[in-house]
């Protein structure tokens, strides 16, 4: 496990310019020597990343490929029901073993290289020519099988999300998100069935950790997004807050559209996102149920390093962050609607999906500005980010006026870094 | 004895057909877009979709509009409302394949395409690759989309997608 063979320490590699978390150092978003140590210490080191929904899986021997960071991995539901997470890389030469991105029926790995063959918890089972041919060739006598099995994650599950961990150091998954992490995902699903709808795979040119900040930045959405302002569908002057774990490397941000209130930047000629002359020929896109007994309309949950449960109006779905590279990262967008759902809330959510992925009336344009940051830092890879708005902490507010979830990724990420 | 579905329309309907599936490419690539939902019915049905998701029957495509005024605020708004830096599609379009008649006359079929994105500073590439997979009515002596899947070959998006494919 390592990729980080042949670069500096990572305490050369940063030096993290203030003893808060006020600033970032722009280098940190273009540098391969970095993101060899983030797939060491980040995606292979104590933290839990989302591997695959249950429902992709629902039957024994069903599996799917996912990946955790750069690493391939096979997310597969045993024979007794459970499921299992497994490095889809052969021990042998290191050949991929299933290469298409799902299946059925898949009791056995069997390599399409050499036909070393593996069962379901990645234990080597059968060599070809084990004993050669003819007495002769063949492996040695002293060949240990059980020393060569695929390398397996710890797996747990909530709520039909699937997660999975390299290391033995990473608490359980609850104590991982934390309690409010964790209620606030069971308050999301509250225990219904899940059937996917639509799937969107987002390459953005960026670093995945602005795409991630992105998802954080709590004081972005009616400032970049004129659909959010316009509408009323998320601003700073409607309730709302975030919460977070008691490390502070997860937070939640919402807003409650219904409670919204106004405030004097949002008159109109100040802000661009304020578009005083467009309305909809068809309303229908944001009518919604209220879901919620809590009345909230909007809630980003960001875990560390790279997930997010969305609840946008009434589009619920995941997002899973895959590195690409220092410059580039893939984004998948899962939405989902539930099995108890009336024809017309499934129809509102499918509607809905509109806001969302590349082509979101909201989201593309998250899509553009972590690119449009990468093109700026050119040249100035020198220079710091400043993360100041909401103070230096990382800890909740009552107010989205705030970059307290951004510092929370700065704090997690230097953490497991160890810089 | 198999017959083609297309021998079931007429030249006139044929030639329709052909100025549809030719204009619709035309108005996008020269950045005509508000001309875009009038190739639709009014009822038009509209989402772009990968290969793997249709396959799947999952149906929340992107770009969905389920009406001519979903999709006329979609270009409303890529016009006034969002942030995106400047590019333009070329579409090149292969023969239509007619692929069945209802009774009622609407014409399935089907059109590929390729479709390369040009951004402001030059760079090019190949956006999307495709087919279109329409269901046709005639209005008059024009043939119009009732719905059109784009079924991309790819599930993947680079950066966004605001102009319609
Ligand atoms: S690489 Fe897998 S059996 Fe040889
Ligand atoms: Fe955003």
């Amino acid at each position: 496990m390592a990729q980080a063979i042949g670069v500096r320490p990572v305490e050369q590699l940063v030096q993290w310019p203030t003893d808060d978390l006020s600033r970032v150092p722009l280098h940190i978003y273009g540098d391969r020597e970095i993101y060899a140590w983030e797939q060491d210490r980040i995606f292979r080191g104590p933290t839990w990343n989302f591997l695959a929904l249950e429902c992709e899986i629902p039957k024994p021997n069903d599996y799917c490929l996912t990946r955790v960071g750069d690493t391939p991995v096979i997310v597969v539901r045993t024979e007794s029901g459970g499921i299992n997470a497994l490095v889809n890389r052969c021990t042998h030469k290191g050949s991929v073993l299933c290469y298409d991105s799902r299946g059925e029926g898949k009791r056995a790995f069997v390599c399409p290289y050499h036909a070393w063959s593996f069962d379901q918890s990645g234990e080597l089972k059968g060599i070809a020519f084990e004993k050669g041919v003819n007495g002769l060739g063949g492996m040695p006598p002293g060949f240990d099988k059980s020393r060569h099995a695929l390398t397996r994650l710890r797996v747990e599950t909530i709520e039909g999300l699937v997660f999975g961990t390299f290391s033995e150091q990473t608490p359980s998954l609850e104590e991982y998100l934390g309690a409010p992490m964790v209620a606030h995902i069971r308050r999301t699903i509250r225990g219904r069935k899940m059937q996917i709808i639509g799937r969107y795979n987002h390459i953005m040119p960026n670093n995945w950790k602005l795409y991630v900040e992105n998802s954080r930045d709590t004081h972005h959405p009616s400032l970049l997004h004129a659909f959010f302002a316009t509408f009323k569908l998320n601003r700073l002057s409607a309730e709302g807050g975030i919460r977070h774990d008691p490390r502070n490397w997860h937070h939640m941000v919402f807003a409650k559209r219904l409670t919204d209130q106004g405030h004097e930047e949002y008159s109109p000629g100040r802000l661009r996102t304020m578009k005083a002359d467009f309305g909809l020929n068809d309303p229908s896109l944001i009518a919604q149920w209220m879901e919620f007994d809590d009345n909230i309309t909007n809630a980003l949950m960001s875990i560390f390093p790279g997930f997010v449960l969305q609840q946008i109006l009434n589009s619920v779905g995941t997002r899973q962050v895959i590195t690409r590279g220092p410059d580039e990262c893939e984004l998948v967008w899962t939405v989902v609607s539930f099995e108890d759902d009336t024809p017309e809330q499934r129809a509102i959510r499918i509607k809905q999906s509109n806001l969302v992925g590349p082509h979101g009336y909201i989201s593309m344009e998250d899509g553009a500005i972590g690119g449009f940051v990468q093109q700026g830092i050119r040249g100035d890879l020198d220079k710091q980010a400043v993360v100041e708005m909401g103070g230096t902490t990382a800890d909740g507010q009552p107010t989205r006026a705030s970059e307290t979830s951004v510092r929370g990724f700065y704090k997690a990420w230097r953490e497991t870094m160890g810089v | 004895m198999n017959m083609d579905p297309a021998d079931q329309l007429t030249p006139a309907q044929r030639a329709a057909i052909d100025r549809l599936m030719v204009d619709y490419v035309h108005a996008i690539d020269e950045g005509e877009y508000e001309r875009w939902p009038g190739f639709f019915t009014e009822d038009g049905h509209y989402q772009v979709t990968g290969r793997d998701n249709h396959a799947r029957g999952w149906v929340a495509g992107m770009l969905l509009c389920d009406n001519r005024d979903m999709m006329i605020d979609r270009v409303y708004s890529l016009r006034q409302v969002n942030v995106w830096e400047p590019h333009a599609y070329r579409h090149v379009i292969g023969p239509t394949r007619v692929l069945a008649v209802d009774a009622d006359g609407t014409v399935h079929a089907q059109t590929n395409y390729l479709c390369v994105r040009t951004m402001h500073d030059g760079e090019q590439r190949l956006f999307s690759s495709g087919r279109y997979l329409d269901r046709i009515v005639f209005e008059a002596e024009a043939a119009r989309l009732r719905r059109r899947d784009v079924i991309a070959d790819s599930n993947r998006i680079d950066t966004l997608l605001v102009i319609p494919l």
